[in-house]
């Protein structure tokens, strides 16, 4: 079963982009003489389900950051013995929570686990598309890939169940 | 910034250059693309009775694609023309972790998703990241050795992500689903 919480911003995602062809259906079909109102209004559907897509993807990744760092302050927290929970330990000696999710974080899981590199490396990928979100898309991004909905659902549900992630009680 | 940092941002580039290389991407592509016609075919043959009576009218256009590694290619995109509807089967790519291509349905009333994944999957691909202690990294599972057979299948959704095989039953109501809603 995937994590409750990208459950929870998935079933919201269907319901609004449901309720957006609904809205949009039902002025499709009281504008249904007019082709070029008709036209318009399949446009601005595509836009709204467009923006949408992008700000669940958005929370999704925003969803899976905090899974790392909650992960990072429960291991230096319980002082876990394990390599990751180590290198977090040294990391935040330093830095406390001010710590980088893909300098740091990943660093340490891909140099101490095995399994990670893979799923590492398409994060990076994601984390770059949601820091051009983030910062409201005023570059042209070189992302190397679509991103979208689905495919970040997919990453994060693949994540989520691979690494040992820990939480606080 | 300090050198430090810098000298560190170089020596991770240098780690990440080998994975790249052992991968043959104009293979990969290839066999991507190989699949994709092959998906085209079956959708031709499954709505064979509704296009030889005219009543559905199949079309390809030329997309270009872009992914890590691989860079630019053609692909073919195919598009169903139902009466005034249209359906378009949008291929997206290849490089996804379990699935070796992906391609959206998309309609006016909605979009779905089919993936060529593992024929032996019924759900998302299994991956296990394991901790190491005491300096040592734990032995990674090995592979099973057995080539893995693909096969196209219609995926369900977030949350549920479920995979369908494709029958001419499992096609029908897909087209119906982002054509009408």
């Amino acid at each position: 079963m995937a994590d409750a919480a990208i459950v929870e911003i998935a079933e919201y995602h269907n319901d609004v982009v449901s309720s957006l062809r609904l809205y949009f259906g039902e002025m499709l079909r009281v504008s249904a003489a007019d082709f070029r109102s008709c036209d318009a209004i399949a446009n601005l559907l595509t836009l709204r389900v467009e923006e949408t897509d992008q700000r669940s993807a958005f929370f999704i990744l925003a969803s899976l950051e905090a899974a790392f760092r909650i992960d990072y302050e429960c291991r230096c927290q319980k002082r876990m013995k394990d390599d990751v929970s180590r290198a977090f330990r040294a990391i935040y000696k330093s830095r406390r929570t001010r710590v980088s999710l893909e300098e740091d974080i990943f660093e340490a899981w891909k140099e101490h686990s095995t399994g990670s590199r893979q799923l590492i490396g398409e994060l990076r990928g994601a984390f770059k598309f949601r820091h051009w979100l983030a910062h409201g898309h005023y570059w042209e991004p070189k992302l190397g890939r679509r991103y979208d909905f689905i495919f970040v659902y997919s990453l994060a549900d693949l994540v989520l169940s691979a690494f040992p992630l820990q939480r606080f009680d | 910034m300090e050198n430090r940092t810098f000298d560190e941002f170089v020596s991770r580039q240098q780690e990440r250059v080998p994975e790249t290389i052992s991968i043959n991407w104009e293979k990969e592509r290839e066999e991507w693309l190989a699949h994709l016609g092959r998906l085209y075919l079956k959708i031709e043959t499954l709505l064979g009775k509704y296009v030889s009576s005219g009543q559905i009218r199949l079309e390809y256009q030329p997309v270009e694609l872009n992914e890590d590694y691989i860079g630019h290619y053609a692909a073919r995109r195919m598009s169903l023309r139902i009466g005034r509807q249209e359906v378009v089967l949008l291929p997206i790519g290849t490089l996804f972790i379990g699935s070796k291509g992906r391609v959206d349905v998309v309609g006016p009333a909605g979009q779905a998703e089919i993936l060529l994944v593992d024929s032996k999957a019924s759900e998302r691909p299994r991956i296990l990241v394991t901790v190491g202690v005491g300096g040592k990294l734990p032995v990674a599972p090995s592979e099973p050795g057995l080539e893995i057979e693909w096969e196209w299948r219609i995926v369900t959704r977030p949350p549920e992500r479920r995979f369908i095989e494709i029958t001419q039953e499992s096609l029908f109501q897909l087209i119906m689903e982002v054509a009408n809603g």
